[in-house]
């Protein structure tokens, strides 16, 4: 937990440091071609700009340790509301994406590994590979082509909201695109951990006493092998995040990323340094429960 | 062997899995657009998401679509034209000396939010306000000749300007800063007029789902009658393609297009309507002329000769637009008639020659900012190749827009990429050729035309402020510290069910569609 603390605070000096240091001026990208100099003046003291960057270093942190993430430069709203407020949408895209990555992935290996070297192998290691290959943009605009407006099956935008019909509608293309990448990476992950488990001592055992393949794949050898999916899981949650601005975009739907995305364009300080350390704590958090997870998949694993 | 998950333990994980999808589902479906029941609902999409709505600080057309629908100003463009015709003021008269304006109001118009009846003294606050630099008014500028806005009764307002000012009423009564406030707001909570719009217009601002979508409900009280529509979604497709393909499916009812080729798609698709017009937006290229050997004119010359503008409009922009010498487009009043810089390569290196680079500038990289857009990057890449082909070589930068502004604000480029969209020819040559706006908006920092700049601002009639404009476009042409590189074209796409729709500057008339069955 200490360690988790001071994470955050390194965290948060380093993203402050980052986002303060990003080429671009803020006031520009508020006023855009329509400012004078008195104006400028104004509006870079309203935001506090003129200060001296060490004071508002301590502002932010002082913000930080009270839980108050400061007021977004172009809405003037809180940023902390503004990311509550868009993070069901990250949250239930993530959530979604992930469920298929699992149902997907670790099946699709586990069929790979008992077929090593035969067709079924090839052809999901092969698709694997290109569905981490293909850039989210270019699956999402073929599948927008291909399911909403040639079909009809999907919505072209949005996130849904006349009831769980139409969001589980709307989330199902965008979900399919972020999970599709993690889907295929755990593929790989759980293949090649069950190919290292089936030659271990214990399985060779287990199947001289008698156990049937499919007792020995599900009761043995998977049990033995999940511990590198748990683990890929647990970092996939950073990828997730970031994937997530770009699946958003595309599919025009709100949430955490693509207002990320539109800080950084217009440079809303606050609201990327709000972002970023609410990301930075979720992935904090996500490595915390992988480590519990280790140990309840694992009776050997045990934390003091 | 213990097993490290139980059946059940297995159970409760697929569980929790589904119940946090199920939870999340259902919690978003309080959010962004729970469609009212009822045909009498339109959904529009713009490309940005509102950032500002406060009248006296919109910068974006995005905001302006949204406070357009929201506020009434004192008189407006009549949808469709250029004429204008009156909104809160039922009539107004101008003195014969052109410095007092009155402006007599209707009587019973009611503000939103039972906020009571809009009076003089509503617009003589929110002038006051919007003419204040403290306010953070980015207009106070364009209020600079007014010196006393005065209510004599309850229906009458009076501006008093020190000069005459032949664009007051297009340039500041009927646009931005000109739609109106009201006073109790601007009194008790000015701040919230960002993201909480409060006017007398046809629809009243219901919800802000950011990143998603803006909702307004019709105005029962409004004066010209309860819109047909009774809501609107207007919705946040940073993509046109997407966009284009929602309008084909329904999913939304209108949309302005400005990619060409989802232009000329949209052109091609049976199942939308188009309207189209020139659009008075100029991309431009502006040279720092402060920097050599761009400070020779006889270069910045020799560049306009040499770049290609029939090429750029027919293919990059696939015909959907025009192109002229000058920075104030054809629409607009004052434009410049006439072509001087046909593409002549010829002419171009005879120039350069004349300027002592006889081989051109061979060694020397100059640098081209451009913003990421795709129509200002394809600017960017012909104008690279032209140039090359007289010795000039470019290195073209994409940058984001703030690190773009901070770049050409400070000097810190030799050519840069843009695109001004504006209504008055002061808009397009005060802001960006007078010295004055050195370091903030005159980016070419170009000093040479502050005499016939303020012959136009000052004026006292509309005929001497045409001249006046006409004769600082000549002298640009002259000392081109810009090339206007062309004009797009403005295209609206709605869906074919939609009655009333008029073409206007990225706005929507709205309280003026219909849906007829």
């Amino acid at each position: 937990m200490g360690a988790s603390l001071l994470t955050v605070v390194v965290g948060a000096t380093f993203i402050f440091l980052m986002v303060h240091l990003m080429p671009g001026d803020p006031v520009a990208a508020l006023l855009r071609d329509q400012f004078s100099q008195e104006t400028y003046a104004v509006v870079s003291a309203r935001l506090g700009l003129d200060q001296p960057l060490g004071a508002q270093y301590l502002r932010f942190m002082r913000n930080v340790a009270t839980g108050r993430l400061g007021t977004s430069f172009r809405s003037e709203r809180p940023v902390g509301q503004v990311v509550a407020e868009q993070f069901p949408y990250t949250l239930q895209l993530a959530t979604a994406a992930t469920v298929l990555a699992v149902a997907l992935g670790v099946p699709l290996g586990i069929v790979a590994a008992v077929h090593r070297g035969r067709p079924a192998d090839y052809l999901t290691m092969g698709g694997a590979l290109i569905a981490i290959c293909t850039p989210s943009f270019v699956l999402g605009l073929g599948l927008l082509l291909v399911f909403s407006f040639q079909l009809g099956w999907f919505p072209t935008i949005g996130a849904g909201g006349g009831g769980p019909g139409d969001t589980l509608r709307a989330l199902t293309l965008p979900a399919v695109v972020l999970g599709l990448r993690s889907a295929a990476v755990l593929s790989r992950i759980a293949r090649s951990s069950l190919l290292n488990v089936l030659h271990l001592d214990f399985v060779r055992t287990a199947r001289a006493k008698g156990a049937t393949d499919r007792a020995v794949l599900y009761r043995h050898a998977l049990r033995n092998a999940v511990l590198p999916v748990i683990t890929m899981l647990g970092l996939n949650v950073g990828h997730l995040l970031a994937g997530t601005a770009i699946v958003e975009i595309v599919f025009s739907r709100p949430g955490v990323g693509k207002l990320l995305v539109d800080a950084v364009l217009s440079r809303d300080l606050p609201q990327i340094q709000g972002t970023l350390l609410i990301f930075l704590v979720i992935v904090i958090v996500v490595n915390m429960l992988v480590d519990l997870a280790y140990s309840a998949a694992d009776p050997r694993i045990h934390y003091a | 062997m213990r097993s490290g998950l139980t059946a059940g333990g297995r159970k409760a994980w697929w569980a929790s899995l589904v119940v946090a999808l199920a939870v999340t589902t259902v919690s978003s479906g309080v959010g962004p657009a729970s469609p009212a029941p009822g045909p009498a609902r339109i959904v529009l999409s713009n490309d940005r998401d509102i950032s500002n709505v406060d009248p006296i600080a919109i910068s974006a057309p995005a905001d302006y679509s949204v406070a357009h629908l929201v506020y009434s100003a004192l008189v407006r463009v009549k949808p469709g034209t250029s004429t204008l015709e009156p909104d809160l003021a039922e009539k107004w008269e101008i003195s014969p000396d052109g410095l007092v304006y009155t402006f007599h109001l209707r009587k019973g118009v009611k503000w939103q939010q039972n906020l009571g009846e809009v009076t003089a003294d509503d617009v003589v606050a929110h002038f006051q306000r919007a003419a204040s630099k403290e306010s953070g008014s980015v207009f106070f500028n364009d209020l600079a000749a007014v010196k006393r806005i005065d209510a004599p009764d309850r229906y009458t307002v009076r501006f008093t300007l020190d000069r005459p000012s032949p664009a007051f009423l297009t340039s500041v009564i009927a646009y931005r800063p000109g739609l109106i406030v009201p006073k109790k707001i601007i009194e008790t909570a000015p701040g919230s007029l960002k993201t909480t719009p409060v006017g007398s217009g046809p629809y009243a601002f219901s919800a802000w789902h950011q990143g998603a979508d803006v909702i307004l409900k019709a105005n029962p009280d409004y004066y010209g009658g309860a819109p047909s529509i009774g809501e609107v979604d207007i919705k946040v497709v940073k993509d046109d393609q997407t966009a284009l393909l929602a309008l084909r499916r329904g999913e939304i009812n209108g949309r302005y297009l400005q990619i060409p080729e989802v232009q000329r798609a949209a052109l091609a698709s049976p199942d939308v309507r188009v309207l189209r017009a020139p659009m008075p937006r100029t991309y431009y290229l502006a040279f720092n002329t402060t920097r050599p050997p761009f400070n020779d004119v006889r270069v910045r010359q020799a560049l306009w000769y040499g770049l290609n503008r029939q090429g750029i409009v027919g293919r990059m922009f696939q015909g959907f637009g025009t192109f002229s010498d000058t920075m104030v487009p054809p629409t607009v009043v004052g434009s410049l008639p006439g072509i001087m810089y046909n593409y002549n390569p010829d002419r171009a290196k005879q120039l350069l020659k004349d300027a002592g680079f006889a081989d051109g500038l061979p060694g020397k990289t100059f640098s081209l900012l451009a913003i990421g857009l795709q129509d200002q990057t394809d600017i960017a890449a012909v104008t690279q190749d032209n140039w090359r082909a007289l010795g000039v070589n470019v290195n073209i930068e994409i940058l984001d827009t703030p690190v773009f502004l901070q770049r050409v604000r400070t000097g810190n480029f030799d050519i840069m990429d843009f695109a001004l969209l504006r209504t008055e020819p002061e808009q397009f040559l005060v802001d960006f050729f007078h010295s004055k706006n050195i370091g903030t908006t005159n980016f070419s920092r170009y000093d040479k035309a502050d005499g016939l700049l303020d012959a136009m601002r000052f004026a006292g009639d509309a005929k001497q402020r045409i001249q006046g404009a006409q004769a600082v476009q000549r002298q640009l042409q002259r000392d081109a510290p810009q090339i206007p590189v062309l004009n797009p074209t403005l295209m609206l796409a709605v869906t074919p069910k939609v009655a009333g729709a008029r073409l206007e500057l990225l706005v929507y008339n709205v309280w003026q569609w219909s849906l007829p069955k």
